[in-house]
């Protein structure tokens, strides 16, 4: 899969175009206006992380002149002004999504895949490991083809991992999107940690092949058993 | 003491008694050249209409003397007062001024010298500060803009190492201490940056937001997080509260109030949350009574710094109250620190 990584921010796109190579993509650059809109007129992308702020002229005009040419490549907004109305603009000219700086890689990697799915599935979306399938819309987890049921936050604790499988996550960061930003570093998680007991005990249970292992006692991180 | 006042003592008492010892003088002067006449009567006579005559002028004398000063303490008082309406109408301004609110210039509507040099004065001083108001506002800003995104790219950098299979647990253990402080640095570059787009009035009334459904999901929310510290909650709706405002502030308004009451109260122990149509109330139980001149000041914390705490959420909540017409107050009664929030009342 082809990405093309617009970001005026070196250092930032450096680092993007290092995490996403690791993922299995094949990464382009560009850092301006006239670069972006030369890649874009000579080749074709799946997903296009755009920066708002570029020298040369603004994202919206990039995103324009794709809606203009037909370009239907997905695009995911990253952008340092983290306004509503830049998020309602860049969605009604066509972006699939409004990422915020600053952002965890984890989180790039897990809207990529997600935007890259929903355009290949006409919007069902499903997560895949092992025995594990989790039904993005209809909320549902199977495993082996049967059901089994799962409180609100546990889903979503599930969800986040199947989005970003073998990655380690943070305790910290995981509560921040699973509970929202309103939580506080100072009480220990133990939040997090009654949750995600029952859930493991859920999946061991229904015998899944897939495992949320904790990591050095400060996050956790999706492990198929096979490997 | 004021101007007429002074002006009064320094100019018209002068005034007054020259008046008086020219009068008097006078006086005398008429009552000796009265003695002087002499026509012929009768003793007895001349004696009754000389008395007669000199009491009329004393009379008159006095009489005139008291409708002069009258007259010249009204006109005195009249013509101070009138000459100082422009400092009157300079104070007023000075007064409802607002610091950071444009469109406002002093009043300098005067042909009086000085008057007019003080108008410039205050107008000089006023764009002064109303420019380094501005800077300020502006560098705040710019700083936590500017911020974002090395932040970014450190967070970015120890995420991509923890995800590296040669870590033992040790480093692993300190780059999550950088990773999650850096964490902390970030959630509050961002609330710097709310709070100055809010003073910047960058956020407009979008929508009718019901306070008595948000004050119920944050507390659910919390109560949720909160599960372990065993809190004893209880929510009581008198009534419907809710107003045009901006839909995001609300929620930050509500959250960091139901919120900091969670946060800075001892488990076991309880948090109440009242709605009114009037406004809302959010206490919890406390020890002591705190500051409530510097309980909405950035970075105030009394019990000192909480790990993980951006000692930003009350200055956030005050600063959403300031801008969306809404009074917040702070009051320690029964063994529990209130946190209100009504309407403002109009003047």
């Amino acid at each position: 899969m082809k990405l093309l990584v617009i970001e005026d921010e070196l250092s930032l796109q450096e680092l993007m175009t290092r995490a996403l190579k690791k993922e299995g993509y094949v990464v382009e650059n560009a850092y301006d206006y006239a670069g972006a809109s030369d890649k874009l007129s000579g080749y074709s992308y799946d997903c296009i992380l755009l920066d708002i702020n570029l020298p040369g002229g603004s994202g919206f005009e990039i995103l324009e002149q794709m809606k203009k040419s037909g370009d239907r490549s997905n695009v995911i907004i990253i952008s340092a002004r983290d306004s509503v109305d830049d998020k309602i603009k860049g969605l009604e000219l066509g972006a699939d999504d409004y990422l915020a700086k600053p952002f965890h890689l984890a989180e790039l990697t897990a809207r990529i895949r997600s935007v890259v799915r929903r355009s290949q599935n006409d919007g069902e979306l499903k997560w895949k490991a092992g025995n594990v399938v989790l039904e993005d819309v209809s909320r549902r987890l199977t495993v082996d083809g049967k059901e089994v049921p799962l409180l609100k936050k546990e889903f979503d604790i599930l969800r986040y991992f199947m989005m970003r499988p073998g990655h380690t996550v943070d305790k910290a960061v995981l509560a921040e999107a699973v509970w929202g930003d309103h939580v506080d570093q100072s009480d220990d998680f133990q939040f997090v940690y009654a949750q995600m007991k029952n859930l493991r005990r859920k999946l061991s249970d229904a015998g899944a092949g897939i495992e949320i292992k904790a990591i050095y006692g400060f996050g956790y991180k999706l492990v198929t058993s096979d490997n | 003491m004021r101007l007429v006042h002074r002006i009064i003592l320094s100019v018209l008492v002068p005034m007054i008694l020259t008046l008086g010892l020219w009068g008097w003088l006078s006086f005398r002067t008429m009552e000796r050249k009265i003695h002087s006449i002499n026509v012929e009567y009768p003793e007895s006579s001349i004696y009754l209409h000389e008395e007669i005559l000199i009491e009329h002028v004393l009379l008159w004398t006095i009489l005139l003397f008291a409708v002069l000063l009258v007259c010249v303490v009204a006109v005195g008082v009249i013509v101070t007062d009138y000459n100082l309406r422009p400092l009157r109408s300079l104070l007023k301004w000075i007064d409802e001024y607002v610091p950071g609110k444009p469109g406002m210039s002093v009043p300098a509507d005067t042909r009086i010298i000085e008057f007019r040099r003080l108008a410039d004065a205050t107008q000089q001083a006023v764009n002064r500060f109303e420019h380094q108001f501005e800077e300020r506002k502006v560098f705040i800003g710019n700083v936590s803009h500017e911020l974002q995104t090395p932040l970014a790219v450190c967070s970015n950098h120890i995420e991509l190492l923890l995800d590296r299979n040669d870590l033992n647990e040790e480093i692993a253990g300190e780059l999550v201490k950088i990773h999650r402080n850096l964490q902390n640095l970030i959630r509050m570059n961002k609330s710097l940056l709310l709070l100055t787009k809010i003073e910047n009035d960058q956020f407009a009334p979008d929508s009718s937001v019901s306070f008595n459904r948000l004050l119920k999901d944050s507390l659910s929310l919390y109560t949720d997080i909160y599960e372990h510290k065993s809190h004893s909650v209880s929510f009581k709706e008198e009534g419907e509260f809710s107003m045009e405002m901006n839909e995001q502030l609300s929620s930050v308004l509500v959250n960091n109030l139901i919120k900091n009451a969670f946060v800075h109260s001892a488990a076991g122990s309880s948090i109440a949350v009242e709605v009114g149509t009037e406004g809302f109330s959010v206490s919890n139980t406390g020890d002591s009574p705190l500051d409530s001149d510097k309980l909405f000041r950035r970075f105030y914390q009394p019990s000192g710094r909480r790990e993980g705490s951006t000692g930003l959420g009350l200055a956030l909540a005050g600063g959403v109250c300031a801008h969306s017409g809404l009074d917040i107050s702070y009051s320690f009664a029964d063994g529990s620190h209130v946190f209100a929030v009504n309407l403002k009342k109009s003047k």
